[in-house]
């Protein structure tokens, strides 16, 4: 376990040190802390609906971009550099190296959602006059969110070149965004027939789910009423856990088999 | 060497069941609480456009509200619509744009005259529909939808069933429980009215004194119950001052006095001061069908060809007359018909209270010899979303109304032709 966690904190070390994410963070950071200037825009309520929904879309689009560039090179960098064969030489499991590489990842995006969440409950502060406890909600769900991307990507990274991991990730995320709307518009379209809509729905319990963490409308409505809103909470999470379990064992039969 | 991977295969395949049962379990739950929905039954979803995947649909909807807020104050009301659109394709739970654009619909598309163009209504009701199919758990539109009916469209029988889904959800704001008693008073369900009236007062007492608010909402059922039994005494109790029957001796007549401008002139013979008759101008056979079922998809296309005015006219010294302009706005009065029909209206329901006192509110104390007619009606049935947080019991009887109502009215009918209208042939035309 201890490798597994010096390897997580090198790889924090590390990310932490690339110019290409600080420089996102920091462009994140600093949109987030303008938002208040929208307030003049729409009074009240209007406010209200613009600051907050302007601040989880740079939220999440900034966890997006960090989780995808963060995790793409992460073992073929290794593997080019050749550093994987001084690691692995050492009393360390590939699987623990997976497991280190996953959690350093984690580990970064916790510190830049952070990062973010804090600025974000300051400039709404500011803008609305009093703290919106809920925020704390969404932002969970995004920090869960990506890192099931990062999950993802690492998994990709065991088996093709950064570049087409880029396009796969991507396409992923995208089609794990799309799916949970467009099945439920084929279900409510009876001209729709079970040829087309089985395949769908397949694939919406097959295909990671991203859709499910978008949980800020009801934030930034909050006339919203919502039913079991603590079981889907619980259950989203919990799926979110079982999924990255699902990735990294998968992740670690693949790069258990690369011949190296 | 070869190793081997079985438990890894293993716990791969328990993990993939286990989040399939996890999603089959989410995916409900998210579409009831958070999915985006769609204007229509059917077609494509706000989520699946490119910005959306981008986390920032509801800040382009709030942008684009802001934007139509501008359009509003500038007076450019046809951009607004679009914008209404956009806004609720994004952010289909906006209760705000949703109330103020059917509002908006409803009220401030007018004529040089501030006619509003009551054609469209039925865009209106269809939008507030769309609302609620989107925000089944949210009591404001269902409200919003029952005040189109009371207020605007002067129906207190199809306002009604909306008003009491609305006050069967805990968080309506108390002051607006009361509207479901005058609907219910003003359709002609008195003793449920009272009933309301009576309800609302226990659920004020219990808080009296609480604070200012508590007091001055106690007072104000108190007063409401009170005049409501003593109205419903004075005009239908033991000698009501309803009897005898004034003589309405109701008639009306129209004359074309320029192209596209009527005089309309007539006598209702109630001596008081605060009657209105009705004038409507139409397509001879067509009329507009005030319900959300009227349109199948929404639109904001009005149909061009129908003509439709609208107009309310004071009666003083028992008698009325206006001179209707319609020569102003030919979008709004296109006379693409052959024929016309000019129908005026009075009815009680909507009378002010000193005339009730003499007619009752269901007319039951007015006689013409040449127009009087008996209108009954019971609400249209109401589709309620399943989610909506009311009892069966309420959602059977909105579903399938059966209490019929009943009121008097006085009604006259007269036919024109396009070429009357539009002087065709007198100038040269």
């Amino acid at each position: 376990m201890n490798a597994t966690f010096a390897i997580a904190g090198a790889t924090f070390g590390e990310a932490v040190r690339k110019r290409i994410l600080m420089v996102i963070l920091l462009v994140a950071l600093l949109i987030i802390l303008i938002s208040p200037a929208f307030e003049p825009f729409a009074a009240g309520r209007g406010a209200r609906t613009l600051i907050i929904s302007f601040g989880f879309g740079v939220i999440q689009l900034a966890g997006t971009f960090i989780a995808i560039i963060m995790c793409t090179g992460m073992i073929p960098t290794e593997i080019e550099r050749r550093t994987i064969y001084t690691i692995l030489s050492k009393p360390v499991q590939r699987y623990q190296f997976v497991l280190g590489k996953f959690f350093g990842a984690v580990g970064t995006l916790g510190f830049m959602y952070l990062m973010m969440g804090i600025v974000f409950m300051i400039a709404s502060r500011m803008a609305l006059g009093e703290l919106e406890p809920k925020i704390v909600r969404g932002l969970i769900m995004f920090f869960f969110q990506s890192s099931l991307l990062a999950a993802v990507v690492l998994f990709f990274s065991t088996f093709v070149s950064p570049l087409v991991n880029y396009f796969l990730s991507g396409g992923v995320f995208l089609l794990g965004n799309l799916l949970s709307s467009f099945l439920e518009t084929i279900q409510r379209n009876p001209e729709v027939t079970p040829i087309t809509r089985i395949p769908v729905q397949l694939l919406t319990v097959i295909l990671p789910n991203f859709a499910n963490f978008n949980v800020q409308n009801p934030i930034i409505n909050p006339e919203q009423v919502l039913t079991d809103e603590f079981a889907y909470l619980v259950q989203t999470l919990a799926y979110a856990v079982v999924y990255i379990a699902l990735l990294l064992v998968a992740s670690m039969l693949i790069f258990n088999q690369r011949e190296m | 060497m070869k190793r081997n991977y079985t438990k890894l295969w293993i716990a791969i395949v328990a993990l993939l069941l286990v989040q399939a049962a996890l999603q089959a379990r989410i995916f409900p739950l998210w579409v009831r609480n958070y999915a985006p929905k769609q204007a229509t039954p059917i077609g494509l979803a706000p989520e699946q456009l490119l910005v959306a995947v981008a986390g920032f649909r509801e800040f382009m909807a709030a942008i684009l509200w802001v934007r139509a807020d501008g359009f509003f104050d500038s007076g450019n009301y046809d951009a607004v619509l679009p914008m209404l659109r956009l806004v609720t394709w994004l952010d289909p739970h906006n209760i705000d744009v949703y109330s103020t654009g059917a509002w908006h619909m409803g009220y401030n598309f007018t004529d040089e005259s501030q006619r509003s163009d009551r054609r469209y209504i039925p865009m209106a009701l269809k939008f507030l529909e769309e609302g609620i199919q989107n925000n089944p758990a949210v009591w404001d539109l269902y409200f919003e939808m029952g005040w189109m009916y009371y207020h605007k469209i002067q129906d207190p029988t199809n306002a009604v069933p909306w008003m009491q889904v609305a006050n069967e959800y805990k968080g309506m704001i108390p002051a607006r429980r009361h509207m479901l008693a005058h609907a219910l008073f003003k359709s002609g369900r008195l003793d449920e009215a009272v009933d309301h009236w009576a309800k609302l007062f226990l659920d004020a007492e219990k808080d009296r004194g609480k604070d200012w608010e508590s007091s001055n909402l106690y007072d104000v059922r108190q007063k409401n119950l009170e005049e409501t039994i003593l109205d419903l005494l004075r005009r239908y109790g033991p000698d009501p001052e309803t009897q005898p029957p004034v003589d309405l001796q109701f008639d009306a007549s129209v004359k074309v006095v320029r192209p596209r401008v009527l005089l309309v002139e007539g006598r209702l013979g109630i001596p008081a001061i605060g009657c209105r008759v009705t004038v409507i101008l139409r397509d001879k056979g067509r009329t507009l069908e005030y319900s959300p079922k009227a349109l199948k998809t929404f639109t904001f296309e009005v149909d061009p060809k129908l003509t439709y005015m609208q107009d309310s006219l004071a009666v003083r010294d028992e008698k009325f007359r206006r001179e209707i302009d319609m020569s102003k706005d030919p979008k709004m009065y296109p006379f693409k018909a052959e024929e016309y029909e000019v129908e005026f209206i009075f009815e009680p329901r909507y009378a002010s209270p000193n005339i009730q006192d003499r007619i009752g509110s269901d007319g039951v104390g007015m006689w013409d010899a040449r127009y009087l007619e008996t209108v009954r009606e019971k609400p249209a049935p109401i589709e309620v979303p399943k989610y909506a947080q009311i009892s069966d019991a309420l959602r059977r009887a909105v579903e399938n109304p059966t209490r019929e109502v009943e009121y008097k009215r006085v009604r006259k009918v007269i036919t024109l032709t396009r070429a009357d209208i539009l002087m065709l042939g007198r100038r040269g035309e």
